[in-house]
């Protein structure tokens, strides 16, 4: 079956006045019709550039994409169309759900206001069906008296509410894909959870993808089937989730669930990741981008391993990756 | 109670207002009745006539007394009258005011959607070559002084072109067409000082509502640029307009003064200016009472149009 998305060999640098910033360095992965799918790593991982560059977000005028770059939703070849078709992807085949919730509603617009705007953009339909659909949307996502919710100004609602209101803004053109970059890092614990609840439902109910970006294992194990490990703007680790929990082959995966607290485990001491992510400018480094802080590294790692296959789905980007003893170094 | 507050906010204002006002008075060196007399003081009856004038404004009364009767006759709309002339200050007041209050809303009416479409075209094309023009455009605006650039229009478009008419008024209902061609060259030109300062203004406002996080949004569910900058920006950013107009109302009559006395426009400016030049202290003590008084009411009148229009600041 052929992949609803598929991004191959992206690469994706800024340019500053004095030099060019790798944020992505050949990243390749791919999202099948429904599939939910995590992409963890710390911040400044490039995990949130990759993300915006589904949707190309970022100023023309200083992103650069590497030449070699694909990155194909449903047959269209996003990075060679012009903006404007881009542009009628937005918020109809793909949406986007974002950090801050408390940021992400304008402030002087009704909830209704808002959404309605999206639903004009996109759709023919008239005033009364629209407002039916949004109402039947802010439903979707378990808000309570969606019909008065409609009318609510952003300031009347709390961060949890607020966070599903763009849910459903962001399901209201039925996409097949939503991108949520850190949906519920500005949550609380209880929002959280009814944040991933709903858009676990919606995944499966109305089969559309999701992409999550987070920095959260927890988000990860609990909501996604297959998770991309990004470090240094690359791709380390990458299989279903299960798989990598149960036995990750890469020394920052295994480093990252160390430093995960497990509620099943609360005695176990969690172990942070000594030193840094470093920023790379110029031309982009021929090593292994964690050879700085892991502690496995040889003389070897100078040479960026490829990132290959060691089980079904299971692709590793590390030199040692069958030999290494991880869960004892985690 | 909350409901009351403002207009109690309103009046204790102005109260501040008159006594300060009947403090100056007292504070300005020299016996108050030989100011309010004028230069006349000094001729065979003077005595007599100070009398007179002492008995007349209370001046013979203790001060509380006679601030209690300057308060009794300013509520009562009596300014004194003219030293001068001998003119009700009020009626020379309700002479002059329609001339400075069109002169303003004329200004401020071309100025405010000129303003708007520049300074959100330029943040719009933040830090390119139209961007650049218009800032710099905007600083020149401000940056030209208003008797200058009205004697320049003057002697271009009156004296030398001979389009409008270099000095003078006729009232709107008497001559409407008359009206606007006296018009034109001050509105004109107090407009440009105020183009300058709302671009500005409307720009900074502008470019910093693009880069929140819920045009970022807007933009990733596909709305068109023109739907999210003049519509979803341009509710954020032009909002705080209203506040800033009425505090440039301030600065405007201070423009007001300058331009009515370059084009020969016999508004409060005028009136203002002519009675400081002849000592005339009633004039310029009731005068300078309204402008006070007219530009707390405008601008508590912002605040509350501000306050009705924000969704946050209204709950």
């Amino acid at each position: 079956m052929k992949p609803l998305l598929e991004i191959a060999d992206l690469g994706v640098a800024f340019r500053t006045s004095s030099s060019l910033i790798h944020a992505v360095v050949d990243v390749s992965l791919t999202v099948s019709a429904g599939e939910r799918v995590g992409v963890i790593g710390e911040s400044g991982s490039g995990k949130s550039v990759m993300a915006r560059a589904i949707m190309r977000l970022d100023d023309p005028r200083r992103t650069q994409y590497a030449t070699s770059s694909r990155i194909t939703l449903d047959g269209r070849q996003i990075l060679a169309l012009p903006e404007r078709e881009v542009h009628r992807l937005r918020g109809d085949a793909v949406s986007m759900i974002f950090q801050n919730p408390m940021h992400s509603l304008n402030p002087a617009f009704t909830v209704g206001q808002q959404m309605d705007a999206v639903l004009k953009a996109h759709r023919k339909l008239p005033g009364r069906d629209r407002r039916a659909r949004i109402v039947d949307a802010l439903g979707a996502v378990d808000l309570p008296a969606p019909g008065d919710l409609v009318d609510r100004y952003p300031h009347e609602l709390s961060g949890g509410q607020r966070q599903r209101v763009m849910v459903a803004q962001a399901i209201l053109c039925e996409p097949s894909l939503i991108i949520a970059d850190e949906p519920t890092s500005a949550l609380d614990v209880t929002a959280q959870d009814t944040v991933l609840d709903v858009l676990e439902r919606l995944s499966r109910d109305k089969a559309i993808a999701v992409l999550m970006i987070t920095h959260d294992m927890g988000v990860v194990a609990r909501f996604c089937e297959t998770v991309n490990v990004m470090y240094g703007g690359r791709l380390v680790e990458t299989g279903p989730v299960g798989d990598i929990f149960a036995a990750p082959r890469h020394p920052y995966t295994a480093a990252l669930l160390a430093a995960t607290p497990n509620p099943a485990a609360p005695a176990r001491t969690l172990h942070p990741i000594p030193g840094t992510q470093t920023t790379r400018r110029g031309s982009a480094s021929t090593a292994c981008a964690f050879i700085a802080r892991c502690p496995h590294a040889t003389t070897l790692c100078k040479q960026a391993p490829a990132l290959r296959q060691i089980r079904a789905n299971h692709r590793v980007a590390c030199h040692y990756a069958e030999e290494l003893d991880l869960k004892a170094a985690g | 109670m909350t409901r009351l507050l403002p207009a109690l906010r309103i009046l204790a204002i102005i109260w501040v207002v008159i006594t300060v006002v009947f403090v100056t008075l007292r504070l300005t060196p020299g016996d108050p009745a030989e100011l309010l007399l004028g230069p006349t003081a000094g001729r065979q009856d003077v005595q007599e006539r100070l009398a007179d004038i002492r008995a007349q404004y209370g001046l013979d009364q203790p001060i509380p007394v006679q601030y209690a009767i300057f308060v009794g006759n300013v509520l009562q709309g009596d300014l004194g009258e003219s030293n001068r002339s001998a003119r009700p200050v009020i009626s020379m007041i309700a002479a002059a005011a329609p001339v400075t209050i069109w002169l303003i809303v004329l200004s401020v009416g071309t100025a405010i959607p000129i303003s708007i479409f520049l300074g959100m075209i330029a943040a719009a094309r933040r830090g390119r070559t139209l961007d650049r023009g218009i800032r710099s455009l905007a600083t020149l605006c401000m940056a030209v002084p208003s008797f200058w650039l009205g004697l320049l229009f003057l002697q271009w478009f009156a004296s030398g072109l001979g389009w409008f008419p270099s000095r003078g008024y006729v009232a709107p209902l008497t001559d409407p067409g008359g009206f606007m061609m006296h018009m034109a060259l001050p509105v004109i030109t107090l407009a440009i000082f105020l183009v300058g300062t709302l671009t500005r203004f409307v720009y900074t406002e502008t470019a910093d509502t693009l880069q929140r996080d819920y045009i970022t949004v807007s933009r990733a569910m596909g709305l068109a640029s023109r739907t999210i900058l003049f519509r979803f920006a341009a509710k954020n950013s032009l909002t705080p307009l209203i506040i800033v107009v009425g505090v440039e109302i301030g600065t405007l009559i201070g423009g007001a003064v300058i331009v009515e006395e370059v084009f020969g426009l016999p508004g409060l400016g005028r009136l203002l200016l002519g009675a400081v030049m002849s000592r005339d202290y009633p004039v310029v003590q009731g005068t300078i009472l309204v402008i006070t008084v007219a530009v707390i009411l405008i601008n508590i009148a912002a605040e509350m149009l501000y306050r009705y229009i924000t969704p946050q600041a209204r709950s």
